[in-house]
């Protein structure tokens, strides 16, 4: 059996990443972190599968230039985004890349659950070219 | 300032003119009784009521008033001795005139007094021994009626005077309190306001531990029993350190939004450097900011208000900040640095943005200039009142290649100077 494929956390903020990841080893999915979306976009060649969970406000380049970006290198990564509530226009922005969903801070283990198991149904049963 | 100089000459000079016309009215009752040459009356007379004139003339238009007072108060002590001697030391006129003459000079410390009666001396001494001057001390009943005016008048004018100097003074320190009170109510108005500016930022600072608290809650939840005591600890040690973290937040905010001065203390400087940099973390890292800190352990230390300090701190690094938050700059570098400067402590700040508009260095530090579209123009000019209120001073300059250096500049702490009274901080 293949491994399950791995959210990408992307979060400036140690503690959060740190906590997001354990977070998600508890409800079974691995995980791999990212101090900046530069570092991500370092390690990350497009080729693998997994979902990106994202920090939205971050210093240097943030999250929505991130998926831009990734946009822009035809990657079409699922991709959860964590707001803060001041962040109103960027997620006007961001509904144009149609994201899997947003978490805005704090959230619930149920609110990421749910995204996940979204994302899960979506790797069981990719939809129909 | 020069006019504030005049103030002690032009008390002095009315004070005088009482004093010698008074003064020259014993003299001359001896003299009358006792005979004198005619020049000895018209040096008298010029003595009497032309000196205190020339002395103010001299007081008022010269550089340093306060120096050519003193030259005249010399004058008029060495003129003091020739007339002791010239009244054959007439007992009670003689007596008052060294009186008064002393009295006159108790304001001016131990040493001048000294040298003023050196003075006095010396010219009696040379008068005894140019003018072969009898020594006839008994005092007639005209000369002791002529003294009555001097032995009256002019003590209770210099105590008429000296309560009203009490009085400015009082005036004046009433005034200097109230500039202070409304100094630090301008300040606390400004502090209030940069935190509001500062709201989103700091929201998006405390969200970060309140979420890695709730996640770390809710691991600890999901691993529930199936997770060995390890992990469950691992989460309550993170739990605990971000609790801790989210307080610390909003300790550096209650501290700073804080009224009222919190006194003077001696602080050591590279804390309290931290402390601002932890305030501003989420500006500086929202705009890629890099910082360098170079605060050398020796230079470090203040008595200063620590609020204050920190408010003039956060002030410049906010501009600092702002200056270089701009797409066009690529390197961000935010630099603070202590060093010694003579007996001074200089805490500059340094960044990498577009530097001072030349046209608006002059007024850099005036009130409502500014060159932000939301700005008051305030925050450099009560930079410069708090750093001034301790004694210190504030500048700016070119930082090389491109960005601006903003410094100011307080006296070290020395090594008597204990830790004052500690304001608590909560």
């Amino acid at each position: 059996m293949n491994p399950h494929p791995p959210v990408f956390v992307v979060d400036d903020e140690e503690p959060v990443r740190k906590s997001l990841s354990r977070l998600l080893n508890a409800i079974g999915v691995p995980s791999e972190t990212y101090a900046s979306a530069t570092a991500f976009l370092a390690s990350y060649t497009g080729d693998r599968q997994g979902c990106l969970l994202v920090d939205l406000r971050m210093p240097g380049m943030s999250g929505l230039d991130l998926i831009a970006e990734l946009d822009r290198r035809q990657i079409a990564l699922p991709v959860i985004v964590m707001t803060g509530h001041t962040d109103e226009r960027s997620v006007q922005r961001l509904e144009a890349y149609q994201p899997l969903g947003f978490l805005e801070k704090p959230f619930s283990i149920a609110d990421l659950r749910s995204l996940v198991e979204r994302w899960r149904a979506m790797l069981n049963a990719p939809p129909a070219s | 300032m020069a006019e504030r100089d005049v103030q002690l000459p032009r008390r002095i000079h009315r004070l005088r003119t009482l004093g010698l016309a008074a003064g020259a009215l014993p003299i001359a009752a001896v003299f009358y009784e006792r005979g004198a040459a005619p020049a000895t009356w018209i040096v008298l007379a010029a003595n009497g009521f032309a000196w205190p004139h020339l002395a103010w003339l001299h007081a008022r238009t010269s550089a340093d008033p306060h120096r050519a007072e003193r030259i005249n108060l010399m004058v008029d002590s060495a003129l003091g001795g020739l007339w002791v001697a010239l009244m054959e030391f007439s007992l009670l006129p003689s007596v008052l005139l060294v009186t008064m003459l002393t009295m006159d000079k108790l304001g001016w410390g131990t040493r001048f007094l000294m040298r003023s009666s050196a003075a006095m001396a010396a010219t009696c001494v040379a008068t005894v021994l140019i003018a072969k001057t009898h020594v006839e001390p008994l005092t007639t009943m005209t000369e002791i009626v002529a003294s009555l005016p001097l032995m009256v008048a002019y003590p209770i004018a210099v105590a008429l005077a000296a309560n009203q100097s009490g009085r400015l003074a009082r005036e004046k320190r009433k005034a200097v309190e109230q500039t202070a009170a409304l100094r630090e109510q301008l300040a606390h108005i400004a502090r209030v306001g940069t935190l509001g500016e500062m709201a989103a930022g700091l929201a998006h600072e405390l969200n970060q531990p309140l979420a890695a608290i709730h996640l770390e809650a809710n691991a600890a939840l999901a691993l529930g029993m199936q997770a060995g005591w390890d992990e469950t600890r691992e989460s309550l040690e993170r739990i605990s350190d971000q609790s801790l973290r989210a307080g610390d937040i909003v300790r550096r905010m209650r501290t700073f939004a804080r009224r009222g001065q919190t006194g003077r203390e001696r602080l050591a400087l590279a804390p309290l450097v931290h402390e601002v940099l932890a305030l501003l973390d989420h500006d500086l890292r929202h705009n890629s900011v890099e910082t360098v800190i170079d605060l050398p352990a020796s230079t470090a230390e203040v008595v200063a208000d620590r609020v204050a300090l920190q408010q003039v701190l956060v002030n410049l690094i906010r501009n600092a900040i702002e200056a270089m938050s701009v797409p066009a700059v690529a390197t961000r570098r935010l630099a603070i640095r202590t060093e010694a400067h003579g007996s001074d402590v200089r805490v500059s700040v340094t960044d990498t943005g577009g530097g001072v508009d030349p046209a608006v260095r002059d007024r850099l530090f005036h009130p409502f200039q500014s060159t932000k579209a939301a700005g008051m123009g305030l925050g450099l000019s009560i930079c410069q009142s708090l750093v001034e209120a301790h004694g210190g001073r504030v500048g700016a300059g070119p930082h090389p290649p491109g960005g601006a250096l903003f410094f100011f500049e307080l006296p070290a702490a020395t090594a008597s100077q204990v830790s004052g009274s500690q304001g608590s901080a909560s």
